[in-house]
């Protein structure tokens, strides 16, 4: 073997290695060349580039490439539906492909995400003859329903879906306060004990406490915000100020304008529940 | 002579490419696994790097190593009273008397106070997982769970029975972020020039800047970076601050969507039936490697019997008491100083099921898919701040 040859295999063999390695620091084009340096597409069976791709692509999610593990969980997607690929019967469990990927496309895309539960998905899990795959069509069938459910149904859902329901009824509760629909909110966490949970969910109970009909004709309820304005008398924090309007109805700096204003720059998440905190300005007078 | 040339350019060529075994090993690891039957989707990369980190050595008192350590606590009679009043020292015991006098000056630890000259770097920096062996972490991994080291707000009320089922929180963003915390976050509460821009009047620069400042701090540890945090004791203090807890709060909410949105989420949500003795050792086995390896690992389970009733917890550590595992569970629906004082434990049955004291006997119990992957970034991101900060080459 000439030098020359040894020199271009020997270049390979570390350009390879290298590549490999940085594989460790959770590079994207060094994942992305282990595919090419693979030459996936031209000697790999179906059944193989459906694992390197499968592969790739959770690590790529894992380490938050959100776009670039959609288009691999696709490649495999678009493979395993090709009828060569099912007519060589080659036992790979796709489940985890299909459902990874309709989770992340349900945040991107959910028309799509939809259509591709509708196709490909339920048909899959109908085929399964296992408990599990008829709870899991069940949830995905409830999950796409929701969207659609404007009639707010959600107390019956909580009751078949516990998992997820912190995540839906977070979802249903911004609603609600956007629509300005206080009491419906207000029903839906009335009975909860945010004693020791954040400062967010102490506001979100408090105000609509506050909004509600519920307070109308009873004593005024101590606050769960209330120690926080013990602990930190002189902040102009916009949750401190939130709680010092609902218990004085007063602010330490400027006025409600002012404080939703700087909200959208300081804590937009906050956004919604002192967008509220106005209408009870508005109560007032 | 050309063959001279040849032969010693081969050899020079393989001593480059063979002095990273980990690189090999990635490239194995590569060729393994189209070769492997593909039972489901996984983090299989960073499951392998981890499985080499582990196999580096390091960690803590092993099972055997704890069983027989709790044996000599409880017959004192033999061994343990010979040496304590033999007058010569065996020889190891002169490493550790090294080490103790070393400390009496520095601390000669991981990130340790100590420099080079005086403390190697393989204990500065280990090259395993002996790196999370850093502060808060002072004598076990119980450390970490004392209240200060926990967040100052909890997942859900557990002692509130719900009349809605199941609105439990964000548990597995919650498991998610403190652990991270505890794991990447450098407090230093002397410098608080920052912190006490916050309470600058509202939006002037000084006060915009802070809060920017410790929002990107709290990005920063979340995408697992390590981070100086300034003006704070720990973790208690730090997410406690109104102007902080609300930002940080709306991590855990979306940390816990990345990780329970998810097929391995959505997968234990639906298996509620109790394990196998066979599966139950194997998670036992799993976990326990992981606190050998200084980490409190985050799991996911379902009650059994009830499908989607899923929680995601820290176990924080585990006892050996008469030849049976406890695992000490963080539970973050319960006050802190409970499981600082391992109050919360599982174990396996006669059956082989799984019991939790707060939940009964368990369906599904897994490692969470995210734990792997996220002990690696941190492992690699401390040994680089290490690297940096103590002058100690990689």
């Amino acid at each position: 073997m000439g030098l020359k040859i040894k020199f271009i295999i020997i270049a390979s063999c570390m350009s390879l290695t290298h590549a490999l390695a940085l594989v460790e620091k959770r590079d994207i084009q060094t994942l992305e060349s282990l595919i090419t340096r693979y030459k996936v597409d031209e000697k790999n069976t179906p059944g193989e580039k459906v694992k390197l791709y499968a592969t790739l692509a959770k690590e790529l999610e894992s380490y938050h490439y959100k776009d670039q593990a959609l288009q691999y969980y696709e490649k495999v997607i678009n493979l395993s539906l090709r009828p060569s690929f099912k007519s060589q019967n080659l036992d790979i469990d796709l489940l985890g492909v299909y459902t990874q990927y309709l989770f992340l496309l349900e945040k991107k895309d959910p028309m799509k995400a939809q259509s591709f539960y509708q196709d490909t998905l339920s048909p899959y899990l109908e085929n399964r003859d296992t408990l599990e795959a008829k709870e899991m069509n069940l949830f995905w069938k409830d999950h796409f329903e929701a969207h659609q459910d404007n009639q707010n149904n959600i107390s019956n859902r909580k009751m078949k879906r516990p998992f997820f329901n912190q995540y839906q009824l977070d979802k249903k509760l911004k609603e609600l306060i956007k629509e300005k629909s206080y009491s419906q909110a207000y029903t839906l966490i009335k009975d909860r004990d945010a004693t020791h949970l954040n400062i967010n969910i102490k506001l979100e109970q408090d105000l609509l406490y506050q909004l509600s009909n519920e307070k109308k004709g009873k004593q005024a309820k101590k606050l769960y915000c209330e120690s926080m304005l013990k602990d930190y008398p002189k902040s102009p924090s916009i949750p401190v100020e939130a709680c010092r309007y609902l218990k004085t109805r007063s602010l330490k700096y400027g006025n409600l304008k002012d404080l939703l204003k700087r909200t959208q720059s300081e804590q937009p998440h906050l956004h919604y529940l002192i967008e509220a905190l106005q209408d009870l300005s508005k109560e007032k007078k | 002579m050309r063959r001279l040339k040849t032969l010693l350019f081969l050899l020079s060529s393989l001593v480059i490419i063979s002095c990273n075994q980990n690189h090999l090993g990635a490239f194995t690891a590569a060729k393994n696994l189209v070769s492997l039957p593909f039972k489901g989707i996984s983090n299989y990369f960073s499951n392998n790097e981890y499985d080499d980190v582990e196999s580096r050595g390091g960690g803590n008192l092993t099972f055997s190593e704890r069983t027989i350590a709790i044996d000599q606590e409880d017959n004192p009679s033999c061994e343990a009273d010979q040496s304590s009043t033999s007058p010569e020292l065996p020889i190891e015991d002169y490493g550790q008397l090294m080490n103790e006098t070393r400390n009496l000056v520095c601390s000669c630890r991981p990130f340790g106070s100590c420099d080079k000259d005086l403390c190697s770097c393989e204990n500065l920096c280990p090259d395993n997982f002996d790196i999370f062996k850093r502060e808060p972490y002072q004598n076990s991994l119980e450390d970490l769970s004392q209240p200060e080291h926990s967040l100052s707000f909890r997942n859900a009320d557990a002692m509130y029975l719900s009349s809605i089922q199941g609105t439990n929180g964000y548990c597995w963003g919650h498991a998610s972020v403190t652990s991270k915390f505890n794991r990447l976050a450098f407090f230093n509460p002397e410098d608080t020039q920052i912190k006490e821009a916050l309470n600058a009047p509202p939006n002037s620069d000084e006060r915009n800047q802070a809060i920017q400042y410790y929002k990107d701090v709290i990005d920063q540890v979340v995408d697992n970076k390590v981070t100086s945090i300034p003006g704070f004791r720990n973790l208690n203090e730090f997410s406690a601050h109104p102007d902080l807890q609300t930002y940080l709060a709306d991590k855990v909410a979306n940390s816990w969507a990345e990780r329970a949105m998810s097929m391995q989420g959505l997968s234990t949500a639906v298996r509620a039936r109790a394990m196998e003795q066979e599966a139950s050792e194997q998670f036992f086995k799993e976990i326990i490697k992981k606190i050998d390896h200084n980490q409190q690992p985050q799991i996911v389970f379902t009650k059994e019997g009830e499908r989607f009733k899923t929680h995601a917890v820290l176990v924080s550590d585990y006892k050996v008491v008469d030849d049976e595992v406890i695992l000490c569970i963080r539970d973050n629906n319960y006050y802190p100083f409970r499981n600082a004082q391992c109050l919360h434990q599982m174990k396996i049955m006669n059956d082989g099921s799984i019991n939790y004291t707060e939940w009964g006997i368990l369906g599904r119990v897994e490692l969470a898919h995210n734990d792997n992957p996220d002990a690696i970034s941190q492992f690699h991101a401390l040994r680089e701040h290490c690297a940096q900060t103590k002058d100690c080459p990689i």
